[in-house]
């Protein structure tokens, strides 16, 4: 029992190290009129899921920070299907905050920010998986029609 | 204040901003050429079906400087991009991406595309500056000549974007029509008194209206 309780709560500990580390991401457009671009990266208020949600032949640009609010690095995507989402590399002309955080390290300087572009190509689903220096994290990538 | 910014968006003549703010995103002036610097108009209609928009774009990138743009269409089925001009191919919405070398977006805007349902004639100055609808009637004297556009208009007359190849014919050789002017627009001209009645054709559809020379 005592054997089952440790590694419920190494279980436990492993989760939530492995939930903190996770990047976070936030849209940077919305879309137009009467179609929909929307990414919901875990929060209750949109469904608690990795999802993002598209209208056929529509973009959206979202951001990618680690778990500190700083720019991921080498942030990459790929998209299981190609024929339903296409994931571009996004470039943004402007830079993150200056960071400090405190601890005697000083102050890490305004970063390149890190974006990607995902365009909804076909009707149908599949699956983002993104991959970063900040950490990896999958969407479940919905399209649909106009 | 609805009414007023539409105006002042229309004097303007400025172009939109893309979706990164990264660009300013606008039509070329009719007539304007490549690498002329003529100033970008406002991209506030939807293309129509079958019409084509060469776009103007300005990129906002700080540090500046320009890298090759390679424009791509998100819906094939919507509009094609080809160089920097877009063809409207069926009615519907997408994003065109304004894309650099491997595939890494600058910015990007939605694109509107609209099935034509009526032409609009318009009468033009040689700037191409918009003179005011072409009437039913028109009267010209012997050795006048009019400059006359043609658009594209949707169900609900609203005016859409972009050019098509028009046929112009006159019935009678009161009137001349010369066509070596662009943007499918074309001159007509007053050559002898009488009447001619002038057929214009494009995107499928037809406009016509007369013309009556004076001596």
């Amino acid at each position: 029992v005592i054997r089952d309780k440790a590694l419920l709560v190494a279980a436990s500990l492993l989760g939530l190290f492995a939930a903190g580390c996770n990047p976070q991401f936030q849209a940077l457009t919305t879309p137009p009129p009467f179609t929909e671009a929307e990414l919901c990266d875990g929060a209750p208020e949109c469904g608690g899921g990795h999802t993002i949600t598209l209208t056929k032949g529509i973009a959206l640009a979202f951001e990618c920070l680690s778990s500190e609010g700083q720019p991921c690095t080498r942030a990459e995507g790929l998209v299981d299907n190609p024929v339903v989402a296409k994931v571009y590399d996004g470039y943004l002309t402007s830079l993150s905050e200056a960071y400090h955080d405190n601890s005697g390290d000083g102050t890490r300087g305004a970063q390149p920010r890190s974006a990607l572009v995902i365009l909804a190509r076909e009707v149908g689903q599949t699956k983002l998986r993104i991959h970063s220096d900040a950490g990896s994290m999958d969407f479940d990538v919905f399209v649909h029609d106009f | 204040l609805g009414s007023a910014s539409v105006t002042l968006g229309a004097l303007c003549g400025c172009a939109n901003e893309g979706a990164l703010g990264q660009s300013m995103i606008g039509q070329k002036s009719p007539g304007c050429g490549a690498g002329d610097n003529c100033p970008s108009l406002a991209f506030d209609a939807p293309i129509a079906v079958g019409a084509s928009l060469p776009l103007d774009i300005d990129l906002s990138l700080k540090g500046g400087g320009a890298p090759p743009l390679t424009l791509v269409s998100g819906n094939e089925s919507v509009f094609r991009a080809e160089g920097l001009t877009l063809t409207g191919v069926g009615p519907g919405v997408a994003s065109v991406l304004i894309t650099s070398e491997e595939d890494v977006v600058l910015d990007f805007t939605a694109i509107w595309v609209q099935q034509p349902t009526g032409l609009a004639l318009q009468r033009r100055a040689a700037d191409g500056t918009a003179l005011g609808d072409v009437p039913a009637k028109l009267g010209l004297s012997k050795g006048d000549s009019v400059l006359v556009s043609v658009s594209a208009v949707s169900s609900s007359k609203q005016a859409l974007a972009g050019t098509a190849p028009a046929d112009w014919k006159a019935d009678t050789d009161a009137v001349s029509i010369e066509t070596d002017v662009p943007d499918g627009q074309a001159r007509l001209v007053a050559h002898a008194a009488g009447k001619a009645t002038i057929t214009v054709s494009a995107l499928g559809l037809q406009r016509a209206f007369e013309v009556e020379v004076a001596p």
